[in-house]
């Protein structure tokens, strides 16, 4: 890169803005699903010339309260590195607040809250065309489908789109029977690795498109799922295209949009820095909320 | 006897006051009565009639008389001097009253007008190149005057006798005493004071002293050759630096800044032909060759109507157009660069060719010096960098009145990088390559025609054409090799930016008479874009050859896109004097551009109000600009990773107001302060996204995906200088701020802008020897520029289960860099041979190897390789100067 070609000439030194903190910060990283019991991980920063190393608290006092609700405490658990409450399940269109404290790590208390969006059923219109083309030896074939967005909620904006394919493979024994084993390649169609979005940008930390339907101009996205490299040897009997759709509280989508420019800024020689997304009162990372529904097409 | 005394003394105060009367009531000469008539006689037979009848000696010449000149008049009880008025009035001669005689004279100036017109070209006397804005002025009178571009001027002077001054800056002042009844053109050739390699010493007793005029900086060129710089390579960049008020990264990476604005809001004219100029070496050194430039105006406030395009200030660049009467030539080699110049006449008199070439020489050791370093560290591959330029100019004088000039120019840089680097541990081998290609290049093409129409109207038409293309290539591969099995990951980029500008431009000067200049003018542009930038990994199958990605396989996928936009500019200014030391200049321009089926139409009025005494100065102006090209930088540091668009109707033109207003003073022994103070608010300012541009090609609908803010900057710039005698000066400092504010950048919250030095000082001092040596230095100081700069680092681990350690950002430009300092000393030699004139440069850059940090990097620490750090690299560390030039 021309840095270095320039740097050939001068020297490099310690820089130590004066601004960096002294002290760690606590990371809050909070996604609630509708369905699902309650999971909050917390984590500490770590300071520039520190050891990779970050803390993960266990002595926090984690409290989550629903809208018109009771609240309740969620505890750690060692496993997973998280808090979480079991017995509780995060519902639809509800509004939750989250309150930490860490008294031995800071005298202030953490808060955020998030709105759980409604579900939304993506209603995946049609597969527009199949092709299968000989190339190199090798079969590929192209898949185009349409998903209509004319009938989502007016009011929820942030989805993320995930897309899965399911393959049946029969493998004939030495007996002369067939085996019949289901794979769930979720390689291939995950970011950029043969399926396409117009107008988006695939995140592959988290495996998905991050759609923001307030800034689309287009009534309906339109996937392409391209040069699908196919072993003749593998006798495919039966294929389902499984499309994960999310509607998403407002900062999850944020810190997910944030990270994601974050890291490919990062790889890149020309990125610019990211100013990290936090809906987190006296503290980082995020408190959202989302909603799955899961639709099926059978190839 | 005391009445007897009081008599005497009666008779003496009697005797004075009868005198008194009688001398009182002497009539004179000219206002004795009589009755005169005569039919039909000579002159010179009616004055001795007149002399006889008045007995008043009327003494003429008698060659003065006219022979076939005859009287017929009759006059009563009429005056002597009318009479003679009368029968001398169809004659060229006059009357004089001597004591108590009438002298007849002659009088040439009896049938002039009190006021007459004077005109001419001001012209170089060894090239006869015109020269533009030189000072004229009337000895003892209020009038004063400049010429114009095509060196033309006209004044209008008391008839008579007059002692007109001629003063341009580093030539010999020229005194004409003009004795004219009538309108006269009087052309003018003034002799430089310095040759090239020569050494200039200004005289305050003879040339004009003013205060720095902060508004509109004329760069000093005399000065230009004697300051020291990097590679003791001379350039309009540097100097333009010690401006108060500009600024840029370290050393000069990332062009000029002007009062709070960014590089790509400055015009930078080539001869009245915009060039979308990105400067050599990421912006160190300008895109001119200093060895033919004629002048160079930075207008950074106030500025005239005819300006138009861009938000912040104009830098306009005049080349010499070659000499006309006789060859003459240059060549310099200094550490940095080769240059060269030869210039002539065609036919001599009438026309002329100039060649200009320039070429960096640094690629000779960086490619070795950077394969040494890459061995040191283990790694093969190595870096090259060079940039050139080259300048022709054919100029043909049509006619006395009519030049036809044209011109053609090209500066290109490349810059190249290369490395592969092999580690084994535990049985894993891992193989590393980055490489990447930068570059830029300009063309500029250019046919004119300077025409004088009458005495008073003068028309410059251009056509021309002038492009920007860039073009960045960058390619990361990682293999890593375990157990047969092969894991590979890369990342690459392609951007691309072109511009190309067709331009027909029409300006009309009319000089209306000595209180109004009034300057009207139009442009037709055609401006074509192809922004085009892609970036793949090993993800995307559009790759097919992982292990092989280059340029052509990624120019084949992008597919940038094409944009025209149409701008129509026209403009009206009239530059107004108000007594000889007062001006204002009022107009206003009508910019319009047709794009994406979007038309935008902007009035940008114009009013300046300048006073330019022999002491004090003022100056207050008030400007509004746009700008319909928008450049969108992908990264801090200024390097030429820029996008140039057009407004669109997403992106609506970026249009700013300037409010500039100083004094200035000049003290008795010359010296020149200024205090000045600027307000600048910029809107609909673009900027690419946090995270930077991703995507940009045929199909995509890229300009949405851009921020639009505002931005403001304000500061005080105060200058100093000394430029006469063997000892000169100057000094400025500036205190200024600039800011910006975007809804989608920094949470919605302003930030400071990211060149926004908040304090700079700098100074040159400039030793004249002798006349065959001299000695300079230079020093800078600025607060360092603002960066985004990581607080700590956030754990983060994604859908897959890879961990990462993230950087966090409060907020945008949180923190500044260390301040910059930098001091240059170089001793010049000057020696004259009969055939030529040599000059020898030997100095330091960075004299005292201030270690200025150019930008930060987070990466692992060496002492604590599990740790992440951030550390700040410097570009230039002490430096050779060292140069040397042969003018012939």
């Amino acid at each position: 890169m021309p840095l270095l070609l320039l740097s050939l000439l001068g020297c490099e030194d310690n820089f130590d803005p004066d601004l960096a903190n002294l002290s760690r910060n606590l990371v809050v990283m909070s996604d609630l699903k509708a369905g699902d019991f309650p999971s909050v991980k917390l984590k500490t920063t770590i300071l520039l010339g520190e050891l990779h190393s970050a803390d993960s608290p266990e002595d926090a006092i984690v409290i989550i309260k629903p809208e018109n609700d009771d609240q309740f405490l969620l505890r750690y658990d060692a496993i997973e590195e998280r808090y979480i409450n079991e017995d509780k399940t995060i519902r639809e269109n509800t509004k939750y607040n989250l309150t930490i404290d860490i008294p031995s790590f800071q005298s202030n208390t953490l808060s955020a809250s998030t709105t759980v969006p409604l579900a939304t059923s993506l209603n995946v219109n049609s597969v527009k065309s199949v092709e299968v083309d000989e190339a190199n030896g090798k079969e590929f074939f192209n898949i185009s489908t349409i998903i209509d967005t004319e009938n989502l909620d007016p009011d929820q904006n942030y989805y993320r789109l995930r897309v899965f394919l399911e393959e049946q493979i029969r493998t004939k024994n030495q007996d002369g029977s067939f085996s019949f084993v289901t794979s769930e390649d979720s390689d291939y169609v995950s970011c950029g690795q043969g399926i396409f979005v117009n107008g988006l940008t695939c995140s592959e930390h988290f495996d998905g498109f991050l759609l923001d339907v307030s800034s689309m101009e287009q009534e309906s996205i339109e996937l392409d799922l391209v040069s699908k490299t196919h072993d003749p040897s593998i006798d495919i009997v039966a294929s389902r295209l499984f499309f994960e759709f999310s509607s998403l509280s407002e900062s999850t989508y944020n810190f997910e949009e944030s990270i994601t420019k974050l890291i490919e800024s990062s790889e890149s020689v020309i990125g610019e820095p990211v100013i990290n997304f936090s809906n987190i009162e006296n503290g980082l990372g995020y408190f959202g909320a989302s909603s799955t529904k899961i639709d099926t097409i059978i190839l | 006897m005391l009445i007897q005394i009081m008599k005497r003394i009666l008779l003496a105060v009697l005797f004075f006051f009868t005198l008194l009367l009688s001398l009182s009531a002497q009539v004179r000469p000219d206002e004795i009565r009589l009755d005169y008539k005569v039919l039909e006689k000579g002159l010179e037979e009616v004055l001795l009639e007149l002399s006889d009848k008045t007995e008043v000696n009327i003494p003429f010449a008698n060659n003065l008389i006219p022979e076939d000149y005859s009287v017929t008049a009759s006059f009563r009880n009429e005056e002597l001097g009318e009479i003679l008025n009368q029968i001398l009035n169809k004659t060229e001669l006059s009357f004089k009253i001597v004591g108590d005689q009438i002298v007849i004279i002659k009088d040439e100036y009896k049938y002039a007008p009190d006021f007459i017109t004077v005109s001419g070209r001001v012209t170089d006397k060894l090239s006869g190149e015109p020269l533009a804005y030189c000072d004229i002025s009337i000895e003892s009178s209020n009038k004063a005057s400049t010429t114009n571009e095509f060196g033309f001027y006209k004044m209008t002077i008391p008839n008579g006798l007059n002692r007109i001054y001629y003063r341009y800056l580093a030539y010999e002042y020229r005194v004409v005493e003009l004795k004219a009844k009538a309108d006269t053109i009087l052309n003018i050739s003034m002799q430089p004071k310095a040759l090239l390699n020569e050494v200039l010493i200004l005289d305050k007793s003879v040339d004009e002293v003013s205060s720095p005029d902060q508004q509109n900086t004329s760069l000093a060129l005399d000065k230009l050759q004697s300051i020291a710089s990097l590679g003791g390579e001379a350039d309009l960049a540097s100097l333009a630096l010690l401006s108060s008020g500009v600024s840029s990264g370290a050393d000069g990476v990332g062009g000029l800044n002007v009062r709070g604005g960014s590089a790509d809001q400055n015009l930078i004219l080539l001869d009245g032909t915009p060039i979308y100029g990105m400067g050599h070496a990421l912006g160190i050194f300008s895109n001119f060759n200093p060895n033919i430039v004629r002048s160079a105006n930075l207008h950074k406030g106030s500025i005239p109507a005819r300006y138009n395009g861009r938000l912040s200030s104009v830098l306009d660049v005049k080349l010499k157009d070659g000499n006309l009467n006789k060859t003459k030539g240059d060549v310099s080699l200094g550490a940095i660069a080769l240059k060269s110049t030869i210039e002539g006449p065609l036919s001599p008199g009438k026309s002329s060719y100039l060649i200009s070439f320039r070429r960096s020489i640094l690629d000779l050791w960086i490619q070795n010096a950077s394969e040494y370093i890459n061995e040191l560290n283990e790694r093969e591959g190595s870096s090259d960098f060079y940039f050139y330029d080259i300048n022709t100019k054919l100029r043909f004088k049509l006619s006395n009145k009519h030049d036809l000039n044209l011109s053609y120019y090209r500066g290109k840089d490349e810059l190249g990088n290369s490395v592969n680097s092999d580690a084994a541990d535990n049985g894993v081998l891992t193989e590393e390559l980055n490489a990447d290609n930068w570059q830029w290049s300009n063309n500029v093409l250019s046919l004119k025609l300077n025409s004088q129409y009458g005495s008073n109207f003068f028309g410059k038409l251009n056509l021309y054409q002038t492009s920007l293309d860039l073009s960045v290539f960058d390619y990361q591969r990682f293999i890593e090799t375990s157990n047969n099995e092969e894991s590979l990951f890369y990342s690459a980029g392609r951007y691309t930016s072109k511009i190309s500008d067709l331009g027909l431009k029409y300006d009309l000067d009319y000089m209306l008479n000595d209180h109004n200049y009034i300057r009207f003018g139009t442009s037709i542009v055609r401006h074509s874009f192809e922004p085009g930038v892609l970036r793949v990994n090993e993800g995307d199958q559009i790759v097919e050859d992982r292990n092989l990605v280059t340029v052509r396989l990624l120019d084949d996928i992008l597919e940038a896109d094409n944009r025209t936009a149409n701008e129509i500019d026209l403009y009206v200014e009239d530059d107004i004097a108000i007594g000889k030391y007062t001006r204002l200049n009022i107009g206003v321009s009508l910019n319009s551009i047709m794009t994406d089926n979007t038309n935008y139409i902007l009035p940008l009025p114009r009013i300046a109000l300048t006073h330019k005494g022999k002491v004090w100065s003022m100056n207050i102006g008030l400007s509004r600009m746009s700008q319909f090209q928008h450049m969108v930088s992908n990264t801090a540091l200024g390097l030429p990773t820029s996008v140039w668009l057009p407004s669109s109707a997403a992106l609506k033109p970026e249009n700013s107001w300037i409010l500039n207003a100083g004094t200035g003073y000049v003290t008795d022994a010359g010296i020149g302060l200024a205090v000045g103070a600027y307000y600048k608010y910029m809107n609909n300012l673009l900027s690419s996204q946090e995270g930077g541009i991703s995507n940009i090609g045929e199909g995509i609908d890229w300009d949405q995906s851009f921020a639009s803010g505002n931005g403001s900057a304000y500061g005080v710039e105060f200058d100093v200088d000394k430029r006469f005698g063997n000892f000169t000066w100057f000094f400025n400092y500036t205190y200024s701020r600039s800011n910006r504010l975007f809804d989608l950048l920094n949470n919605s919250q302003e930030f400071d802008f990211q060149y926004d030095r908040r304090h700079q000082f700098k100074l040159a001092l400039i030793q004249k020897i002798n006349k065959n040596a001299e000695f300079s230095l230079n020093w800078q100081y600025g607060t360092g520029n603002p960066i985004t700069a990581p607080v700590e680092l956030l754990p983060f681990t994604d859908v897959n289960g890879i961990e990462r350690l993230l950087p966090i950002y409060s907020s945008k430009n949180n923190t500044k860099l260390p301040d910059y300092h930098r001091m240059d000393i170089v001793f010049s030699f000057y020696n004259n041979f009969d055939w030529a004139k040599q000059k020898i440069s030997l100095g330091l850059y960075n004299a005292y190897n201030q270690r200025n940090p150019f930008y930060i990097d987070l990466r692992n620490n060496p002492d604590s390789p599990s740790s992440l750090s951030l550390f700040q690299y410097s570009l230039l560390p002490i430096l050779p100067v060292l140069n040397y030039s042969l003018a012939f």
